[in-house]
């Protein structure tokens, strides 16, 4: 009994999953850049990205995951730490519940030279079609208590994560406290397809003459502020 | 525009001048050429001259300007072009007039010119071309002209000029230059050429036209006179310029003069003639304000006409400032216009001005809102922001989406405040006389004041004589109607609220007199109320004055006093004149509306009076004159007398008003009379004030009857006033109608009695503290109690939520805030701004007009129209509902098709119709298992199922609050002890030959994200495996070993002479790995088998849900010659490697899960039989030197196995939740501290007081224990009660094992009691534990269920004789707390007078307590019915302790004499077990089913390679050895041996023919998947030969209670050759 249905949503999850003809979902392509970091105090720094979308997301080409190249900051007053790091991705979607996230993780190494945390930062890739900037705010974990912080500072190893993709989820974020970091800076070029014609709309009128697809050019003027 | 210009334009002028200078003298000389500079250093000469002379002309020039300007009002236009000029101006003014007369009759006429508006004069634009040419010159105009002034003009230039006349469309005007004399002449037209030159002051063309065609009028001989003087200079003048113009033509030399190159010097004046000059023209207003007097028109009294009650629109904000200044300049501006536009107004119209009645300046209503209009979105919660649509597929969406808050949905949270501040005695038992005459006086005196600071009286008598004014203006209006065909000014913006005078004729006349007769009603309205009110005032002064006469009298009576209180009498300064005036003045006109309402009245009693009169006299005629019932003769109406009206009205109004002469009264209440000292009183009066001191006063507060404030008691004054000032907020869910007070009096004696109830009505939704007021509320007693009458002050209002601010009301009611408002503001019907309140209030007129207004969005509406179909039905969103609701079928479910028809409905139709069968469960549970047969069976798993999901749906809920740990990784503190560890290893002796195992750190679930999880198995070793005993010849005899066959295998050189080749394999989830081949029966592989683990759907997450089962399987490597003719066996080698399986070990997943790893030696599970092998180990005596500590007579085969995870996993923490209990919470600490006690003294022994049953209740563990009779078949079933015993063992342990963590998928312990531990089918050790000991008790035997630890009964799930053992030669084992991790398990304990026995229940063996080898390795506590005693032993192995309860220092029982047990302890078991029937017929049907559907399976395996051949010979002779094998469980009698034989008389036709490699499975039904499982295990189906046939039979041993022992056998036959 237990096994048949077991079965059953196997194949139904393969079907489902595989066999979604393209009329029935629809595509978001954002490419972009993780560009530049504000974060004081940080003498090297680089970044993970990580994309988590809901159960009806699907990434059709794009990397879901990148690292980037270690970065100084730039010799001026800013003190950006520029990665220019590409995202590129395609997701077909059936349902815009689990809008894909983008979870940045910086690492960069301490006093000590143990590599360690610098920063989490999470956001929405942008829905509205267009080029969008986005700043996201950076934070880590805190120590639970003053020693576990001293100890931390000693060892190198302090406070992270256990899982970076819980933060697109909202759960157990009542039981963590966080520290503000700095800033992350991304930019986005998004690119929908078929929102409309599936009856979402996103913000966005397709324009009179676009009949059935509504390839929604990049570059609109309606940028969501950063 | 016309009478502004001259203003403008000299303004113009006076700008531009100057800045003209410095633009010649550096910025137009770098744009032009040589030649242009040559010329504007000449123009330079030319305006440094010519400024000199201006200079001297300068005074004359304002003068005249002046004279000019009065002089010529009605032509506008002169000034407006001579002007502004210099000093030529004069003499043009005094040349031209000659010739004014002739310009009057002409087509030129003023309005002519006025139409010509001087555009381009003005240098309005710098660069513009200036205008040149005068328009209307006739040809011979030109001739004169030329001939006039050829002379001083070149050439060119009059060329010019001439173009441009030629293009005009003139009239021919004749001889006008004739009148002109030269010089004047000359120089007017010099001064235009300069203007010109200098290209901004141009005249415009109609400037220049008046120039050349006016005909000027003669100017008064004074102004002649006065300006004759200047004539000589002027003349002087006249020949320089004319020289400067020919010599300025010379130098230019071409054809063409170009006027935007010639530049003359700005008019620079000093400073302060430019004020002066400013002064004269421009007026400055000032921002002073008017006095009113100015404003209104002569002898005019401001009146609002807001007190009349007439609409007054809200006037816009404008600066006072700013209005006093446009006041100003309208009343006292100089300026001719404004001033004529101010007297045509007053002249015009008298009533009209810039003014209105009340002496503001009249003005349009304020256009702007005082409210803004968007939405105010600090209100709207914050999901409300964002505009949620929802989604629709095909309907449209509205057109227009109101984001709509959603107020109501959300519970209130009210917040109200009640302040109380005091409460004031006005009667009371306490009061003494002069108390009371001061109360009564103070009540007055506030009436008395309410009136006067109401001023009620004055208002009426302002609004009586408004409505009067307001009236005479119809009167008048009504009298000029016949002659006058527009409405009446006056008496339309009087009563604003009427028509706006659009009627004519009839219409108007009859709202003319409809008006008037409204007027007249309100009059005599508002004449009784202001009457009334004047009485009363007057009655209320008297009333004060006796009663203040009064207590002063009492004072001095009583000789003391005890209230400060003293009245003080002004008088107030009155005009008597003016008062005479107006008390005439209101007497005559009251006088006059009497007479008018006589007159109107009269007509009518008239028409009355004459028809009752006729009515008389003909009831005189029918009745005869001396009739009685004639009645008298009516009275014809009274003529109106004015005297005696007069003094009707004289009268009435003396009585009621304050009659002119009689002094105007003010009383003023003090608190300033001395009181009387207590010493000085006499006695009664000092124990009043005594009990008053002694006397408290508190409020009670009540809501919904409910108290929820009780005030402290606050003593009270001497002046009966108690002080509270005590605030209290209280939080509501709903607001409540009123508030309920309490005025309570504290007695001496702790006393309450309440004085009185009042009631407070909820505040308005809008006060919080900031409007709210305190305000006194007169209370009385009620009931029986003795009199007091007081009030309260008190201030309600509702609290304001800190954090978002908004006030924590209750949704203002529409009407009540309407009704709120118009209390507030007093709106007014006519306002439009007010019409949204007025729309609420109850009136016919505006519901006609709600019937326009669009219906309000409904709440509810959602995007979706009434066709579409609901969005609840589409299989989508059921689909997304039940995925979100973590319904097991939906809750992996990926990519969720779009539309409906995606959907697949297999999915629905599974979970359908396990809904279905749950139902059907649920209905055949009341059938009590009726029929018993498949729906038996379902309903059991029906029961689990919801058991399940209860349990689910709790641990759920418990899951969803992660912990900082599943979220943070964090190294831990290091304490003292790991930091002595630290530095302990440091000092310790390195010793690297003997490496110390280190512990892995295994990491949180979440963490394994994206990697793989691994099974990793490393076998090390085996020891005691089977022999061979058949091999590969034809042999008739199998009993004993055949030198033979041993010769066979020694024919083939290629194939070893090994008894076994032994090798293990591991099995996970269908994927199957193996190891090396190793020789022997104690073989060594030391090698690691990993297989990946297919994670759930959901991820690691989900893991504790994997049921799935590690199969360890030992088997055995066989190589069969396949070469037919023994002739190629020199050359070749034609083998097939073939498989037999001997023994097994199966771990359930969940095993290592929870443990983390298994690892040990442990006996493998084989089979009671194995058709070709010999597992008599004493029998070979060829053991390997492990074996020889096997205690004697056990025998079996061992693995040494460590299997783990990789990476390792955490195990989350078993979920501990306060739960209600049914224990009380005295006995629950009791039991908690005992626990800590014992476990801070023992740790790592396991013990249990409380644990959580199904329904997530804590109870005690003794209340599991009870006696429960064992089903009836088992009792008869045996005599012996040895053999009865095991029985009920073997029955309790074909009971299926399943850990909780797997059934209840998560970390509870939960026990379930005996009945529903039979009725799921299903329970891990406790519950088999719990049961076997309940049927001991009941069998008479000593029985304690035992909790301790050993290594875990998970093992045994689906083998059930699998015996763990423990060899003491194993060093982990032999270490305790080596690292092993035991699994915590349950045993029960006979205690019996030959022995004791430890039965492991879940395989329903038994073993001697005293035993060395018992797999349960620590003894944590023994529990009974009574008692629950803890293991307080040095050591905690069973075969190490003493099991007599009663040793006090052995054991720590729960409840001693001191902590006695509850005293009625009701077991939580029922008292008798119910046992369903359990159907044979359905039990062999079931059997039958399961051997078809193995066989399918077998065949599918098979599939790839080979058809399956059935032989059924064999199966049958299987069948009939499955029952033996069932007995052999549980009788002692029967032993391996005998089995061996019955099963070789079975098989001995078969075994000619075929050799016959089988096993039989035991399984507790389970569930028919697991058997399929274990049979893939057995791996039988992999014979790859062509000729193998296969036998399979089932055997089901129906026991009560739908239990059921299933035995699978198994074989594989191959033909012998």
């Amino acid at each position: 009994m237990e096994g048949s249905w077991k079965v059953f949503i196997m194949a139904a999850a393969a079907a489902a999953a595989g066999g979604v003809p393209s009329q029935q979902c629809f595509l978001l392509s954002v490419t972009g850049q993780v560009e530049s970091a504000r974060l004081a105090g940080a003498d090297q720094l680089y970044c993970r990205y990580q994309l988590h979308g809901g159960p009806d997301w699907d990434i059709v080409t794009g990397l879901e995951e990148g690292i980037s190249q270690v970065s100084r900051p730039s010799q001026d007053a800013r003190q950006l730490l520029v990665w220019n790091l590409p995202v590129e991705v395609s997701y077909k979607a059936t349902n815009p519940y689990g809008w894909p996230q983008l979870i940045v993780s910086c690492y960069g190494p301490d006093l000590f030279g143990n590599d360690v945390i610098r920063g989490y930062g999470v956001s929405h890739l942008p829905t509205a079609a267009g080029a969008h900037r986005v700043t996201l705010p950076l934070f880590v974990p805190e120590s639970t208590s003053q020693l576990q912080k001293l100890v931390s500072w000693f060892t190198g190893r302090r406070p992270e994560l256990a899982d970076a993709s819980s933060l697109a989820t909202g759960d157990g974020r009542d039981v963590m406290r966080v520290r503000s970091q700095g800033y992350v800076t991304c930019s986005f070029q998004v690119v929908t397809k078929d929102l409309q014609r599936l009856g979402y709309d996103n913000g966005r009128r397709a324009p009179a003459g676009a009949a059935g697809g509504d390839l929604q050019p990049a570059g609109g003027g309606d940028g969501r502020p950063g | 525009m016309v009478q502004r210009q001259p203003e403008r334009r000299l303004q113009g002028e006076l700008r531009q001048t100057r800045p003209a200078m410095k633009s010649v003298s550096w910025n137009h000389r770098a744009a032009v050429t040589q030649k242009s500079i040559d010329e504007s250093e000449s123009m330079l000469d030319q305006i440094r001259s010519r400024r000199g002379r201006r200079r001297e002309a300068g005074s004359q020039d304002e003068s005249l300007s002046r004279s000019v300007q009065h002089d010529d009002t009605s032509e506008p236009d002169e000034t407006l072009t001579f002007r502004p000029s210099d000093s030529v101006r004069a003499d043009v003014t005094d040349d031209v007039t000659d010739a004014a007369g002739g310009g009057e009759g002409g087509p030129s006429s003023p309005a002519g010119r006025l139409g010509k508006p001087d555009r381009g004069g003005g240098g309005d634009s710098p660069r513009a071309p200036p205008p040149l040419a005068p328009r209307r010159l006739s040809a011979a105009g030109q001739e004169t002209f030329r001939s006039q002034l050829k002379k001083r003009l070149s050439l060119a230039e009059i060329k010019g000029h001439g173009r441009a006349a030629r293009r005009s469309r003139a009239q021919p005007r004749t001889s006008r230059f004739d009148t002109l004399r030269e010089g004047g002449t000359s120089r007017a037209y010099e001064d235009y050429m300069r203007a010109t030159a200098a290209g901004r002051t141009g005249p415009s063309s109609v400037q220049a036209y008046d120039f050349f065609c006016r005909i000027w009028e003669d100017p008064p001989s004074e102004r002649r006179a006065a300006t004759a003087p200047a004539t000589p200079r002027e003349a002087g003048e006249e020949a320089s310029g004319a020289a400067e113009s020919l010599s300025l033509s010379e130098l230019l030399g071409g054809e063409q003069l170009e006027p935007v190159t010639r530049h003359v010097a700005p008019m620079i004046l000093s400073r302060k003639a430019q004020l002066a000059r400013e002064a004269d023209i421009y007026f400055t207003p000032s921002p002073i304000p008017i006095p009113p007097e100015e404003r209104l028109p002569a002898g005019g009294q401001a009146r609002d006409p807001a007190e009349d009650g007439i609409y007054v629109p809200r006037r816009p904000h404008l600066a006072g400032r700013n209005l006093h200044k446009l006041e100003n300049r309208l009343l006292h501006s100089s300026d001719r216009h404004v001033r004529q536009l101010v007297d045509f107004r007053l002249q015009s119209e008298e009533t009209w001005s810039w003014f209105g009645e009340d002496g503001q300046l009249l003005c349009l209503p304020d256009p702007l809102l005082s409210r803004p209009r968007h939405r105010d979105y600090r209100d709207v919660s914050e999901d409300a922001l964002t505009d949620y649509l929802p989604a629709s597929m095909e309907a449209p969406r509205p057109a227009d989406p109101e984001p709509t808050v959603s107020a109501a949905d959300q519970p209130q949270q009210l917040q109200l405040h009640v302040h109380l501040v005091a409460v004031r005695l006005t009667e009371h038992p306490l009061f003494s006389k002069e108390h009371r005459a001061a109360a009564g006086l103070e009540q007055l005196h506030r009436e008395y004041t309410a009136l006067v600071d109401d001023d009620t009286v004055n208002r009426l008598t302002q609004r009586l004589w408004a409505v009067r004014r307001a009236r005479d203006g119809v009167l008048s209006a009504a009298l000029q109607l016949p002659s006058a065909d527009h409405g009446d000014h006056s008496g339309d913006r009087a009563d604003h609220s009427g028509d706006h005078g659009d009627h004519t004729g009839d219409g108007a006349e009859q709202v003319q007199r409809r008006r008037i007769d409204d007027y007249t009603t309100s009059i005599q309205r508002l004449r009784e109320q202001r009457d009334a009110a004047a009485a009363q005032q007057r009655r209320l002064c008297r009333s004060i004055l006796r009663r203040w006469r009064e207590l002063k009298v009492l004072r001095e009576d009583q000789g003391f006093s005890s209230t400060p209180l003293r009245l003080a009498v002004r008088e107030l300064p009155s005009d008597s004149g003016q008062e005479t005036e107006l008390w005439q003045r209101e007497l005559r006109a009251e006088l006059e509306e009497l007479r008018t309402e006589h007159d109107r009245s009269k007509q009518h009693l008239d028409a009355e009076y004459s028809q009752q009169l006729s009515e008389w006299r003909d009831r005189r005629r029918q009745l005869g004159p001396d009739s009685d019932q004639l009645g008298p003769r009516p009275q014809p109406p009274a003529e109106f007398d004015p005297q005696q009206v007069l003094a009707d009205i004289e009268a009435r109004a003396t009585g009621n008003r304050r009659p002119p002469g009689e002094p105007k009264l003010a009383f003023d209440l003090l608190d300033t009379h001395p009181i009387t000292a207590t010493a000085d009183c006499p006695k009664p009066e000092q124990q009043r004030r005594q009990a008053v001191s002694r006397c408290q006063l508190s409020v009670r507060t009540l809501i919904g009857g409910r108290e929820v404030s009780h005030t402290r008691p606050q003593p009270l004054s001497q002046q009966l006033v108690s002080e509270l000032h005590q605030q209290l907020a209280v939080r509501l869910r709903a607001a409540p109608e009123a508030l309920q007070l309490e005025v309570c009096e504290e007695g001496t004696r702790r006393s309450t009695r309440t004085l009185a109830k009042l009631r407070l009505p909820s505040p308005a939704s809008h006060v919080t503290e900031r409007t709210a007021l305190p305000e006194w509320t007169a209370f009385s007693a009620a009931g029986s109690g003795p009199a007091a009458r007081g009030r309260l002050q008190a201030a309600l209002y509702w609290g304001v939520d800190e954090e978002t601010g908004s006030v924590l009301a209750p949704p203002a009611d529409p009407t009540a805030e309407g009704a709120a408002a118009a209390e507030l503001a007093a709106p007014d019907p006519n306002d439009p701004a007010d019409a949204s309140m007025t729309a609420n209030m109850p009136d016919p007129c505006a519901a006609a007009e709600a019937g326009d207004r669009p219906a309000p969005l409904r709440p509810g509406c959602d995007g979706f129209l009434t066709g579409a179909p609901d969005p609840a039905d589409s299989a989508r969103c059921r689909l997304l509902r039940l995925r979100d609701a973590g319904v097991p079928e939906f809750r992996h479910v990926t990519m969720a098709p779009l539309r409906d028809q995606q959907v697949p409905q297999q999915l629905f139709t599974a979970y359908q119709k396990r809904l279905e069968a749950q139902s059907a469960a649920g209905a055949g549970a009341e059938e009590a298992g009726g029929d018993g047969g498949e729906s038996a069976r379902r309903s059991v798993l029906q029961y689990q199922l919801r058991i399940k999901e209860m349990v689910a749906r709790r641990l759920r809920a418990a899951q969803k609050h992660k912990r900082l740990e599943d979220m943070v990784r964090e190294d831990e503190v290091p304490d003292i002890g790991t930091i002595g560890s630290v530095f302990g290893s440091l000092l310790s002796v390195r010793r690297p030959l003997n490496p110390p195992r280190k512990q892995k750190q295994s990491r949180p679930l979440v963490d394994l994200q994206g990697q793989e999880l691994q099974l990793l198995c490393h076998v090390v070793r085996a020891f005691n495996v089977p022999v061979r005993r058949d091999t590969d010849a034809v042999r008739t005899d199998y009993s004993r070993p055949a030198p033979a066959a041993q010769a066979t295998v020694a024919q083939s050189s290629l194939l070893p002479k090994v008894s076994v080749r032994p090798f293990m394999e591991l099995t996970f989830q269908r994927q199957t790995v193996r190891s090396n081949v190793a020789q022997g029966p104690n073989p060594t592989w030391n090698q690691d088998l990993k297989l990946p683990v297919t994670l759930p759907p959901q991820g690691v997450a989900d893991l504790h849900s994997l049921d799935d089962v590690i199969h360890l399987s030992l088997q055995d490597e066989m190589l069969v010659d396949l070469l037919d003719d023994d002739r190629l066996q020199d050359t070749n080698v034609h083998q097939r490697i073939e498989r037999r399986w001997l023994a097994e070990l199966t771990v359930p997943f969940s095993t290592l899960y929870i443990n983390g790893r298994v690892e040990g030696t442990f006996r493998l599970n084989t089979p009671p039989l194995l058709i070709g092998y010999d597992c008599d180990v004493t029998a070979r005596g060829t053991l390997f030197h492990l074996t020889e500590s096997l205690p004697t007579g056990q025998t079996g085969t061992y693995v040494t196995v460590f299997i783990t995870l990789e990476p390792p996993v955490n195990v989350p923490p078993t979920v501990q939740e306060h739960l209600e209990s049914m224990e009380t919470e005295k006995l629950l600490a009791h039991c908690e501290s005992w626990t800590r006690a014992f476990r801070r003294d023992y740790p790592g022994r396991r013990v249990r007081c409380t644990v959580l049953d199904v329904t997530g209740r804590s109870a005690l563990v003794c209340r599991y224990i009870r006696p429960l009779r064992p089903p009836d078949a088992l009792l008869a079933a045996c005599s012996n009660e040895e053999d009865q015993a095991l029985l009920i063992a073997r029955f309790v342990s074909l009971i299926p094992n399943v850990s909780d963590v797997n059934f209840f998928s998560g970390m509870y312990d939960l026990w379930t009691t005996c009945q529903e531990f039979l009725d799921m089918q299903a329970g891990d050790e406790e519950e088999h534990a719990i049961l076997l000991c309940n049927f001991f008790l009941y069998l008479g035997k000593r029985a304690y269920l035992v909790l301790g630890s050993g290594i875990p009964e998970g093992l045994t799930a689906y083998v059930l004789r699998l015996v763990q053992y423990r060899l003491q030669s194993d060093p982990v084992l032999a270490r305790p707390g080596s690292g092993i991790r035991e699994g915590l398990t349950a045993y029960v304990l006979t205690d019996e007078a030959t022995n004791r026995w430890l039965w492991n229940p879940c395989t329903g063996q038994r073993s001697s307590a005293a035993e060395s080898y018992s797999s349960l390795l620590s003894v944590g506590c023994l529990i009974n019915a009574e008692n629950v005693w803890a293991n307080t032993q040095v050591y905690a192995q069973p075969s190490c302790i003493s099991f007599d309860v009663n040793l006090v220092g052995d054991w720590r029982p729960l409840f001693t004499a001191r902590q006695p047990a509850p005293a009625e302890m009701a077991s939580v078991q029922a008292e008798t077990l119910r046992y369903s029937v359990t159907d044979t017929v359905r039990v062999q049907a079931d059997a039958e089913r399961l051997e078809r559907r193995l066989r399918d399976h077998l065949q599918n395996w098979r599939q790839r390679t080979n058809w399956t051949p059935w032989n059924r010979p064999c199966s049958d002779a299987l069948r009939r050895m499955l029952p033996l094998l069932e007995r052999s469980t549980f009788t002692p009698a029967i032993s391996g041996a005998q089995l061996a034989d019955e099963q070789t008389r079975l098989l001995a036709n078969i075994h000619a023919t075929y050799k016959v490699c089988g096993v039989p499975l035991n399984v507790p039904q389970h569930s028919q998947e697991a058997m399929v499982e274990a049979l893939f295990a057995l791996g039988v189906h992999r014979n790859d030969s062509r000729e193998a046939e296969f036998a399979l039979a089932v055997h089901m041993e129906p026991y009560p209670s739908n239990i059921v022992a299933v035995w699978v056998y198994v074989a594989a036959l191959t033909r012998r050759r």
